[in-house]
């Protein structure tokens, strides 16, 4: 809302420098930004009572007193209006006023015409011009009907709905459903509180006004401007709320405006109100203090609220404007607003409660570890537009690109893969914690992809990320982090050339893979590998600290020769069961793996670390160990061990 | 003396990774409060909205729903949450005050331009005990932004409205010449304590929360927020 500083000064007694106004305003709580002599005010949802002059000059009134402007306080005669009110509980109080004028004025009174040129507004017709003027003046919005055309039984309904109407401006909506409307003979002239029809407009030659002025709850109002797109200013007020109780003043003001400018000839009222009754809340000086944390007297605070309407009783009487304000902590918000919240002075706060021990979290040991290992994580929102049998749509999406919720991580990262290979980047290292929606409940995961090569140095810019440096990444999270070995197991899925699932403890956790290049959008061939995991119940345990020996260590390698590379896993296992079956056998590893397929070559070499906790082995010890894995071994098909 | 031949090899640089910058500052944030003395609370992204709205004071028909912009899923019966408001909802309902969370997390609405996405991410923390005041909010307010901004950070305290703060505020810093805003913040309205089955004749609450994309483009000097998001590794690189 855009109001001119000279504008505001009208309705103050004193006259405050912009500077000094504008601190103020925003220590009241009205943002703003200043253009000139323009303040471009954003004021809060909850206060479409400052939406004003004369709103904002009620809210400085404690600081620079607020004045009256001039209404006309003539005996007005009943106007004889068959108006029926059929919809009493969204509209309770409503009023008419009927202004008949000798001429249309040609030209304005200053203040009248510095609305239009201060803010750069066009001008409509005089009865529609002050209209729009009273609005930006008091806050209250009125509608002007051509006298002349309301003929006929004219109401006031909440009825339902589908039919073109034309508004004022000329604009053609279809309005549907149910909609609060004026209407003649049961045809809508007016979509109420948003904006009136074409048909019953005043123009430039109207010269007898039927004035409308109500107040509408605000609940029936809200969203109608939105729905058939329409840019409303009254609507704006009313779905903030407005004075329930001013309809008759705003009219009298209305004809003061008009007698300002041209002869009245004829002038009537018609009024009804059923909402009337003012808010009360309970009012304690002491328990307002406690809301704050401050000290002041009870005539301190009645001081600044008083300033502001509410009237003091036994309990706390408000105006009719401030619909915001039900209880205490609300009268505590206006106290706070004029003393200044910077001018509270704090108070020591230590909180007694004790921070909860957190756990060795997953995520965060996962993240640094695959950071240390040159991965870079990215963050995707969660919209697709893949309808997986299980996604959840998004009833309101911002486009069919982004109408569902996604039910795995992997397209995201396909997307990022594109992107950054688009961009020739060619080494990419990417993981993404985050949850996922299906219809069966979320999950929380893990995706990692790799592509590219391995490192920007002399001796691993050659090399290409492949499947083993993945699968080792994933080796790594579980058996040095979550400690525990991982079992895996061939099968398809869709999107991959080839695809593991993966398994901890035998509970199936997701799987790893070489991702189709078909299925990421990029012309770049190098080939992508990716893992995606559900993490909701993988819990990092606590380290169990085992006794350390300070006995010597031996090793000793062993080269196997393997027919197919299928045997690789079966070797890996016997070994990794004959180390965790030995106490003395305390480490294995593979340290070489060599393959020729032009001379059919295959050779595996591990090396297993010996030590015992309370003595030095002896050769006679470990050759026993080594003697029965290498029988163990030579007994499975397709394994051999040269030189034996 | 001559040089080892080794010294003159290339040497095997292997490059780091790095959290995403919006985790950093969120760990960073989180960090920070729970050295405060405040437990880290988490909740669900797909909300029902009893206690994204409802809970929280922002009934169906109220304006602040509009300001929202909500997503709703499932026909419309749930909601992606427009803030981490009601994790504060299920620690109230679950535990008895005194309470100390901070809820970082996703949220949702439904807005796509230059400055706002349709997903970003959110601190906030409440804290429930008796005689909590907005005194006490105000000197919580200086320990995060001058941990953040630095001991001789300004600030300005503006009135602002939350349905589930009362009265409540907003902070700005003046970064140069200019007062940004940083933060929301407020007594708990006593309606939400009542709503979720805390005597607010006992118990008082205050309330922040803090854009983490925010600050974060304060911190990094990031003019596009939607950088953040693009996945770009020449981006990421540059947060190690």
């Amino acid at each position: 809302m855009k109001i001119v500083y000279s504008h505001l000064l009208s309705l103050l007694e004193q006259q405050p420098k912009l500077k000094e106004l504008s601190d103020l305003l925003y220590q009241l709580g009205h943002e703003h930004e200043i253009d000139g002599e323009v303040l471009d005010m954003e004021i809060t949802p909850n206060r479409g009572d400052c939406l004003s002059l004369k709103g904002l000059a009620r809210d400085l009134n404690y600081f620079y007193q607020a004045k009256e402007l001039p209404k006309s306080s003539m005996t007005l005669p009943a106007l004889a209006l068959q108006f029926d009110n059929k919809a009493q509980d969204l509209c309770p109080n409503i009023s008419f006023m009927q202004i008949e004028i000798e001429q249309v004025p040609s030209k304005y009174e200053p203040y009248l015409e510095a609305y239009f040129t201060d803010l750069g507004i066009n001008k409509n017709n005089f009865f529609t011009d002050i209209s729009n003027y009273l609005a930006y003046e008091s806050g209250q919005p009125t509608h002007c009907f051509d006298q002349s055309t309301i003929r006929g039984h004219f109401a006031l309904e909440k009825k339902e709905l589908k039919t073109k109407f034309k508004t004022l401006l000329g604009t053609e909506i279809e309005l549907t459903n149910e909609n609060l409307v004026f209407t003649l003979d049961n045809d809508p002239i007016s979509l109420a509180g948003v904006m009136g029809g074409a048909r019953t407009a005043c123009s430039a030659n109207t010269t007898k006004v039927l004035v409308e002025c109500a107040y509408f709850q605000p609940q029936e109002i809200l969203g109608k401007a939105r729905k058939y797109n329409l840019s409303s200013d009254a609507a704006y007020k009313f779905e903030r709320g407005v004075d329930y109780l001013c309809q008759e003043g705003v009219l009298r003001r209305f004809l003061q405006i008009v007698s300002d400018h041209t002869k009245v000839k004829s002038v009537s009222l018609y009024g009804e109100q059923s909402k009337t009754a003012l808010a009360e809340v309970p009012y304690d000086s002491e328990k307002l203090n406690a809301v704050v944390g401050i000290n002041f007297t009870e005539k301190e605070q009645l001081g600044y609220l008083s300033a502001l309407g509410f009237q003091s009783g036994k309990n706390m009487t408000v105006p009719a404007h401030r619909s915001d304000v039900d209880q205490l902590n609300d009268l505590a918000e206006e106290v706070t607003r004029m003393i200044g919240y910077d001018n509270i002075p704090s108070q020591v706060l230590a909180l007694p409660v004790m921070a909860k021990k957190q756990k060795r979290s997953f995520e965060e040991l996962v993240g640094n570890y695959l950071v240390n290992q040159g991965c870079f994580e990215v963050i995707n929102n969660p919209f697709t537009d893949f309808e997986g049998k299980e996604a959840i749509p998004v009833d309101n999406p911002l486009d069919k690109q982004r109408a569902m919720l996604r039910t795995c991580l992997m397209n995201s990262i396909r997307t990022n893969i594109a992107y950054n290979q688009n961009r020739q980047k060619d080494s990419i290292k990417f993981f993404e914690f985050s949850d996922i929606y299906k219809t069966s409940g979320s999950e929380r995961r893990l995706a990692l992809a790799i592509s590219g090569r391995v490192n920007k140095n002399a001796a691993e810019f050659n090399a290409q990320l492949d499947y083993a440096y993945l699968k080792g990444l994933v080796n790594s999270i579980c058996s040095d982090i979550l400690k525990v070995q991982p079992t895996y197991e061939l099968t398809n899925k869709r999107g991959y050339d080839f695809y593991e699932s993966l398994s901890l403890n035998g509970i199936k956790l997701g799987g790893l893979g070489k991702i189709s290049k078909d299925t990421i959008n990029s012309k770049v061939k190098t080939p992508v590998f990716a893992c995606e995991l559900t993490t909701d119940n993988l819990a990092v345990p606590d380290n169990q600290l085992t006794p350390t020996s300070d006995f010597p260590a031996s090793y000793r390698d062993l080269s196997f020769s393997l027919s197919d590379l299928d045997k690789v896993e079966t070797l890996t296992k016997l070994v990794n069961d004959a180390t965790n079956g030995n106490d003395l056998l305390t480490e294995s590893f593979i340290f070489d793996f060599f393959q020729n397929k032009k001379l059919n070559i295959l050779k595996l070499g591990f090396r297993f670390k010996f030590q015992a906790e309370d003595k030095s082995l002896t050769d006679e010890e470990i050759d026993q160990i080594m003697d029965k894995l290498i029988s163990d071994s030579l007994a499975v098909d397709g394994i051999s061990i040269e030189g034996l | 003396m001559t040089a080892p031949k080794d010294i003159f090899f290339p040497p095997l640089n292997r490059e780091i990774g790095s959290r995403h910058p919006i985790n950093q500052v969120k760990s960073e944030l989180t960090e920070l409060l729970t050295s405060f003395g405040f437990s880290v609370a988490e909740g669900p992204e797909v909300e029902s909205e009893e206690y994204n709205f409802d809970k929280l004071n922002i009934p169906a028909t109220h304006p602040a729903r509009e300001m929202h912009d909500t997503f709703y899923v499932n026909n419309k019966t749930q909601v992606l949450r427009t803030h981490t408001s009601p994790v504060q909802v299920r620690t109230m309902l679950s535990s008895k005050p005194p309470i100390a969370v901070v809820s970082p997390g996703k949220v949702y609405r439904k807005d796509d331009d230059a400055t706002h996405l349709p997903m970003f991410h959110q601190i906030e923390g409440l804290y429930v005990d008796e005689n909590v005041n907005f005194a006490h909010l105000k000197d919580l307010i200086f320990k995060i932004c001058h941990s953040l901004f630095g001991e001789e950070a300004q600030l300005r305290f503006r009135p602002s409205y939350f349905p589930f703060t009362e009265p409540s505020a907003e902070v700005d810093v003046l970064f140069g010449d200019k007062w940004l805003e940083i933060l929301g913040c407020g007594v708990v309205n006593p309606k939400v304590l009542e709503n979720c089955n805390i005597d607010s004749n006992q118990y008082s609450g205050l309330a922040f929360g803090l854009g983490i994309e925010r600050i974060a483009m304060l911190k990094y000097e990031v003019k596009d927020i939607r950088d953040f998001y693009k996945s770009n590794l020449d981006f990421l690189r540059q947060f190690k």
